[in-house]
């Protein structure tokens, strides 16, 4: 994965989006693509190559844990990356995700740097 | 071997542990481990291996610990170590059913120290509190800068659209307290808003949307009823909100130096004190309602169950009902099913409307042009059946198209609807009146333009209903009706129009008192040979309103003219049907749509000018004595015992026409603003529905003329405007 590589982003709001895709951009990410739900980020997750996933926890049909259950589940989609983003750390939460097989998570507000930090660890990670 | 599977997972969890590079449990391995010793303790209860299960779970502690920062890898690495090495010694002296007499205790005390969770409590128990999260980063500071124009002006626009979107879904949410979809659907929002007021440092926004997602945060877990108190609080925060949101947008606009910050401190405390306010029995009666409409219960039967203080009032009515045998649990659980509602979910996309706009003119365009290529001479005279049946093939594609693209700007009538539903809950608090609001037709679609347009007029009339129509429950028992009044909003398409009918249960209108007043007030000589429907009409009449007392006599009456004129400034009209002592249904008519109009095509001269139909009230061709000249007046014409202004359309427009007199010519008489006055055209071409087009911003202060439309030939006419040709008229 590098620069060029394919982000989704997903969230069921569009100012949100727009602020995580304005971060990435700050950090050189330009390949985003958006949905507004888990529903929606499988059918991209499958209509395109995608090499990292940047979901939100909260959302309506399809919650982020359930996006990340779906894609662990997926036998193509499995190996993907997958930041989590939540509003706090509620304990219960995170260690819902990390059971489910998250990445990493990260909470709201974040900045350039600390979603930086987060992808190119969790990068660094799947290149080994 | 008994303890297999347990020396398995340990030795798994230790060879992972093993792996890790340094001292670090990295996000993913994290949540091996956490499944590892999930199963282990599992694994552990089941054998009957205590310490083991203890210990696993003190290490999951330990590891939630660590994936939230709160204890330090290092630290952390170091005891899960000593854990496992614990773990391996206890199993192997199970394994030669020797007893294990290593220090567990001494262990767990180490782990509790560096977590600060004590063992007996569970990790599911335990949260962390939320307010400590929240990072109190910024300080007290009175500028306001604007961080990111086109984020904050996203995040005002979609905000917005939540905010309203949370108020559909609370009202829906109190009819169905129990669905935890609707939970979610006002949960989310404020969710979100949080969120982005987080990155944008808005911070009165972001712990006002917190404190709230917090509040249903505790709903959703069960912890919480929804009950009317939580209902007016999520409603108010909603308001707060909604006024901190619009007040960043005029700081964007320059209106304001910088965003409200309204006291909320009542607000906050309210929400800190939810557990102590009453629960009131609004969702309660609901249930009987609908279980008195099915013919399960009588009325009588149901009051006496509410109000039975035997029975404990924390139970539900049907539990009371099926407890005491009068109705089985299949009715109740019908009545129940009846109670939710389903939403239909849709797949949608947001547009922004101008593209939408600028999509539906240029499809406009688009069928006049077809139009026009339809009615060429060459085309007409041709001969070629292919180019005939061509034509005639995109013809029904155009309008097909013109189909779609107006019903693109389409919505569902449903969201002014629940704002009606609210207003009533509101007004009917402060007036001390019982009154039930019943909506149907939800589902009928206005163009989206229309909806803030009927807002004002139909909040007047709700408000009136309320007001007036409706009695003091006093009243309405003493007159035998029951206590809680009925209001009733019902939308139905009729022609191009959509109805939206306001009805009440209430006092109705009393024909006698408000002929006398209107005979009083000289509006009318006398009643007799007046139809109902005319003496009801008269309190639209701007003179019946200015009047207080008319208001006790009739108990209509405020700001009907407003009502009427707003009405009519939309192109629509209000019908009024009443029953004394029964109710009143005021039923407006609305144009679908304020891009299309319904209208007479007249001629003068060679021009030709489109005269809305909803301000026709007659055409006629006026007898020879009709016509008089008034001195000091002007020209006017006898229309039925009444002499209306004569107004002639050429002398205005400055062009000739065919007639001097108007008894050869034909006359139309508009009504405009409750006064009539006749329009002197040379020939009526019949009626069209046109597209409305701007004239530009050049030409757009031009008195007499609201507008032009192309015209079925492809000729231009201007959309005559009663009310401003009225006043050209009189200078």
């Amino acid at each position: 994965m590098d620069k060029s590589s394919k982000i989704l982003v997903v969230d069921d709001f569009a100012t949100m989006r727009k602020v995580i895709r304005n971060l990435l951009k700050q950090i050189g990410f330009e390949n985003i693509a958006e949905a507004e739900d888990g529903e929606m980020a499988l059918k991209e997750l499958k209509s395109q190559h995608i090499s990292f996933i940047i979901s939100d926890w909260n959302m309506p049909n399809m919650t982020g844990l359930d996006l990340l259950k779906a894609v662990r589940a997926d036998g193509d989609l499995c190996k993907t990356p997958f930041l989590m983003v939540t509003a706090e750390a509620l304990q219960d939460n995170v260690v819902q995700a990390v059971k489910a097989g998250v990445d990493n998570y990260i909470v709201k507000p974040f900045t350039a740097d600390v979603l930086n930090e987060k992808i190119t660890g969790i990068i660094a990670k799947y290149k080994k | 071997m008994k303890y297999e599977k347990i020396t398995s997972i340990i030795n798994d969890i230790a060879s992972n542990f093993l792996c890790l590079d340094d001292l670090h449990v990295d996000v993913p391995t994290t949540g091996i481990f956490l499944n590892q010793l999930e199963s282990l303790i599992a694994e552990g209860d089941a054998h009957g291996v205590g310490p083991l299960s203890r210990i696993a779970h003190g290490l999951s502690i330990l590891l939630e610990k660590m994936v939230l920062n709160s204890v330090s890898q290092e630290e952390g690495c170091r005891s899960f170590e000593k854990g496992i090495t614990v773990m391996q010694e206890i199993t192997s002296s199970f394994e030669k059913n020797e007893y294990y007499d290593g220090d567990v205790d001494s262990f767990m005390e180490s782990l509790t120290a560096l977590t600060g969770v004590a063992e007996a409590i569970s990790s599911e128990a335990y949260q962390i509190p939320v307010t400590d999260v929240i990072p109190e980063e910024e300080q007290e500071d009175d500028r306001f800068e604007v961080q990111d124009e086109s984020l904050l002006k996203d995040f005002i626009t979609e905000g917005l659209e939540y905010i309203s979107e949370i108020e559909v879904n609370v009202l829906n949410l109190e009819q169905n307290p129990e669905d935890k979809d609707y939970i979610n659907a006002v949960f989310r929002p404020f969710h979100s808003i949080k969120g982005v007021a987080s990155f944008l440092d808005l911070k009165e926004i972001r712990e006002l949307a917190h404190n709230l997602e917090t509040l249903l945060d505790r709903v959703r877990s069960g912890e919480l009823p929804v009950n009317s108190a939580l209902i007016d609080i999520i409603l108010d925060g909603a308001d707060v909100l909604k006024d901190m949101i619009e007040s960043l947008k005029e700081v964007l606009e320059g209106t304001r130096s910088h965003p409200l910050r309204p006291d909320t401190a009542e607000l906050q405390s309210r929400i800190q004190n939810i557990d102590r306010s009453v629960d009131d029995d609004g969702e309660i009666k609901k249930l009987g309602a609908i279980l008195i409409q099915d013919g399960a219960i009588s009325e009588d039967l149901l009051e006496e169950t509410l109000h039975d203080p035997a029975k404990s009032t924390t139970k539900r009515i049907g539990e009371k009902l099926i407890e005491d045998g009068k109705v089985t649990p299949k009715q109740v659980s019908k009545a129940l099913r009846k109670q939710v509602q389903q939403t239909t979910a849709t797949n949608t996309i947001r547009v922004d409307v101008k593209k939408l706009d600028d999509l539906i003119d240029m499809i406009g365009e688009l069928v006049i042009t077809q139009a026009m290529i339809k009615q060429n001479q060459t085309i007409l005279k041709s001969s070629d059946r292919k180019l005939v049946s061509d034509i005639s093939q995109l013809a029904s594609i155009t309008s097909e198209l013109q189909r779609t693209s107006t019903s693109l700007r389409m919505i569902p009538i449903k969201q002014t609807f629940q704002r009606m539903a609210r207003l009533v809950r509101d007004l009917t608090k402060n007036v001390g009146k019982n009154v039930t609001i019943n909506l149907s037709g939800e589902e009928t679609e206005i163009d989206r333009n229309m909806v803030e347009e009927i807002y004002n007029p139909l909040v007047h009339m709700i408000r009136n209903s309320v007001d007036h129509g409706i009695e003091t429950p006093d009243e309405r028992i003493k007159s035998g009706k029951p206590e809680k009044g009925l209001i009733g909003l019902r939308a139905y398409h009729k022609g191009g129009n959509i109805v939206i009918e306001i009805t009440d249960d209430g006092r109705g209108l009393k024909r006698d008192k408000l002929a006398k007043k209107a005979i009083e007030k000289g509006l009318i000589k006398s009643a007799d040979n007046m139809s109902d429907h005319e003496i009801f009409k008269l309190i639209f009449h701007p003179g019946f309103s200015t009047a207080e007392k008319v208001t006790d006599v009739s108990g209509r009456g405020v700001g009907m003219d407003v009502v009427k004129q707003a009405v009519e400034k939309l192109r629509g009209k209000i019908e009024i049907s009443s029953t004394e002592g029964k109710g009143t249904t005021f039923a407006t008519h609305f144009p679908l749509t304020m891009a299309i109009i319904d209208g007479m095509i007249v001629r003068v001269g060679q021009e030709k000018y489109i005269i809305p139909a909803t301000a026709i009230r007659q055409l006629l061709r006026p007898l020879n004595t009709a016509y008089n000249n008034v001195v000091g007046k002007g020209e006017m014409l006898n229309v039925m015992g009444n002499l209306l202004p004569l107004v002639r359309l050429n002398d205005i427009f400055n062009i000739e026409s065919a007639y001097k007199n108007p008894w050869e010519a034909l006359v139309v008489v508009v009504e405009a603003e409750n006064r009539s006055k006749c329009l002197m055209v040379d020939e009526v071409l019949g009626k069209e529905e046109v597209v409305i087009k701007g004239l530009g911003d050049g030409l757009k202060d031009i008195k007499g003329v609201s507008g032009g439309a192309i015209l079925g030939d492809g000729n231009v006419g201007l959309i005559l405007d009663p009310e401003s040709l009225f006043v050209l008229s009189e200078n």
